[in-house]
């Protein structure tokens, strides 16, 4: 017995990129490295690099996955060349936090408790990223603290200008391109709220629906 | 802002590369103002994107210049660089593979200036570490599994007391699902035989099944199914924030048997065979982006937990010069793909054979003349007009690719329907007549037909 797979429908094997007709060389809502989100990041660090000034002082980025806590990090680690970055997994070995200032600290919340005392015995500048608020302890450790609470939507007009950002990053030639209206990122943030994360998932898919169809994006509606 | 401009311009931009093969170009430099470049590095590369976490690889870099560049003259730096020879160029839903000539200029107290160029390639060989578990028996793999299983719980408990707590959990936790979905199934079916061959094909050969079963009782079914799938996984974040996205580029089922009565001592055989299509994609395997085939097949028992067993294989990448060469141009399996047009196929087939024969080619022209064919085509780009190209019209010549039946051409597209070099890469479909061979660049020539062409998307 045997068939043959006729009306395949979806189905695209093409050595062009499809993206190229939107003026884009990628689907612009894809994963990045970790320098590309860095280069990308749209953060004020200048006000965050300035509190950093002393040994005494200890940043913490606080608020739940795909709020933008790692885009702040690698924002202020670009900035501060001199930073250690430290990812602490959630499984496996973890990195030691030891004495080297300043340092990045992401996924802080999974420090023990020990760990955390021996990390802010040493000072700072430290940049904590972090699910819940350890404010109490650095300030017990007798360290200046400063909260940057990433769950505060953006303003509608930084909203469409990191999106925006995302689409320039990923531009194919000179000339116009795709662009997000205030309007189109008002509509999104009532939908999703602050979580940029689920954002970008929704308008992966709709961008690469359009691209399968060949149709404008985004779309009139 | 850097202060100069980097433009890269390959040999053959619209070119299909075989893997390994080098590439060739030049790169241009504009400076707006005296400008110190410690370093003019051009490399050739492929990366991943789309919603995994980014695979790249770099293949070679050279260094092209280092001193200064004065302003209002442009630098020109000629270079060839080997490319990659795996993956291929890959554009699907949440994977793609592209590859890619980049320059960078290395320039002291300023941005460094950068840029990138694209283009695609075709892999001739598959990697020999793709491989799918065993489809074979699995029998032998179960008393190994049952004895490291048991060597594993003996270590735990002795290492561990509270794995004395975890343990019994975990054993009645694995019965149940072995008494569910194993045991029940086989009291209806009895063993089921599952060969599937061979377990690494190439895109456009077949795949064939064997199925056999002897029910121990009589009883009812609502019928066999085989499922051929490719996916494409990809695996984005880390830690906690790891998510695995998936996405179905195929999915085919065949029915090898309607809703039906089993008897009890019968012997039920099934041979299946599927022809995987030109058009999808091969194995592929980065760390956190993969896609993978497989077949299942189902015994949908009622009111009874389903039989049921998945088997992975692995699909090759078509030789390059399968793709390239014109010789080969209309692909063995071009039956397995569905085919729009068999006269458009075989009219290309002459035009193909006869391209060193100029007086038969001649005939087979002077015969198609004044016929029109339906095309739907991947545009590459534009290129320079054949030298046997012979036409008063004003338009421009771009390369394109017919991949249903994997043949190269080189379109005249008139003026009127010539839209800008963005809209190159997309899909077209319309008509067109055919004019002749290009023997240079092996592509059949056509001309685009102005009153129905169309191009998809708009």
């Amino acid at each position: 017995m045997q068939w043959n797979a006729a009306n395949l429908d979806g189905v695209q094997m093409t050595r062009t990129s499809p993206y190229q007709y939107l003026n884009l060389r990628r689907n612009p809502f894809g994963e990045l490295t970790r320098d590309e989100r860095a280069e990308l990041a749209i953060v004020e660090v200048d006000v965050l690099i300035d509190f950093l000034a002393t040994g005494r002082d200890v940043l913490q980025v606080i608020g739940p996955c795909g709020h933008g806590k790692t885009t702040h990090l690698l924002a202020i680690g670009k900035a501060m060349p001199t930073a250690r970055y430290l990812y602490l997994p959630e499984d496996g070995p973890r990195p030691t936090v030891d004495a080297s200032r300043p340092m990045i600290v992401d996924e802080a919340q999974r420090m023990s408790w020990w760990q955390l005392r021996s990390a802010l015995r040493h000072g700072g500048p430290l940049i904590l990223g972090t699910h819940v608020d350890l404010s109490k302890q650095i300030c017990r450790a007798g360290l200046r603290v400063r909260t940057v609470d990433v769950t505060q939507p953006v303003s509608i007009l930084r909203l469409a200008e990191i999106l925006n950002q995302r689409i320039e990053a990923s531009r194919f030639n000179d000339g116009k391109l795709p662009q997000i209206t205030q309007e189109i990122a008002s509509r999104l943030q009532q939908v999703f709220g602050a979580n940029v994360r689920a954002i970008e998932r929704h308008l992966y898919d709709e961008f690469q629906r359009s691209v399968l169809e060949q149709k404008t994006w985004p779309p009139a509606d | 802002m850097a202060t100069c401009r980097l433009i890269i311009e390959l040999e053959e931009p619209a070119e299909t590369r075989k893997g390994g093969d080098p590439i060739s170009g030049v790169v241009l430099v504009d400076a707006e103002k005296e400008t110190n470049c410690t370093g003019l590095i051009v490399s050739t590369g492929w990366h991943t994107h789309g919603l995994g976490n980014i695979a790249q690889g770099e293949v070679e870099q050279k260094k092209l210049f280092e001193g200064s560049w004065q302003p209002g003259k442009q630098y020109r730096y000629p270079f060839t660089l080997l490319t990659a020879t795996w993956p291929p160029t890959y554009y699907g839903h949440h994977l793609n593979v592209d590859h890619f000539v980049n320059a960078e200029a290395t320039i002291p107290w300023a941005s460094n200036a950068k840029t990138v160029e694209i283009f695609s390639l075709v892999a001739d060989k598959s990697p020999e570490d793709l491989t799918p578990v065993d489809n074979r028996s699995k029998r032998t793999g179960w008393i190994t599994r049952a004895i490291l299983l048991f060597v594993a719980i003996l270590l735990f408990s002795v290492a561990i007391p509270f794995a004395m707590i975890v343990t019994p959990i975990a054993v009645v936790g694995y019965s149940i699902y072995w008494f569910f979905f194993k045991l029940m199934p086989r009291r209806i079916t009895g063993d089921v035989s599952l060969v599937i061959q061979p377990d690494r094909l190439t895109v456009g050969q077949s795949i064939h099944g064997t199925c056999s079963f002897t029910p121990r009782k009589n009883s009812t079914i609502n019928g066999i199914r085989w499922t051929i799938r490719c996916v494409e996984t990809c695996v984005s974040g880390s830690g906690s924030n790891r998510k695995a996205n998936t996405h179905e580029v195929l999915s085919k089922t065949k029915q090898l048997m309607e809703a039906c009565d089993l008897q009890a001592g019968k012997l039920y055989e099934f041979d299946f065979e599927f022809a995987i299509p030109l058009l999808t994609p091969p194995s592929m395997t980065f760390t956190d982006n993969r896609i993978e085939w497989s077949s299942e097949l189902r015994i949908d028992i009622p009111r009874w937990p389903d039989w049921s067993k998945t088997i992975p294989f692995i699909v090759n990448v078509k030789p390059a010069n399968a793709i390239l060469s014109p010789a080969t141009g209309v692909d063995d399996n071009t039956e397995s793909v569905e085919d729009d047009d068999p006269w458009l196929t075989e009219v290309l087939q002459q035009v193909i054979q006869s391209h060193d024969d100029s007086e038969r080619l001649e005939v087979v022209i002077e015969a198609i003349v004044d016929q029109n064919f339906a095309i739907f085509v991947d545009v590459q780009g534009k290129v320079d007009e054949p030298y046997e190209a012979d036409i008063d019209d004003v338009g421009n010549w771009v390369a394109a690719v017919d991949t249903r039946r994997n043949i190269r051409m080189v379109l005249f597209v008139p003026e009127s329907l010539f839209v800008d070099r963005i809209a190159w890469a997309r899909k077209f479909r319309g008509q067109a007549k055919v004019l002749g061979y290009e023997a240079n660049a092996d592509r059949v020539m056509m001309r685009l037909i102005d009153q129905s062409s169309t191009t998809t998307g708009h």
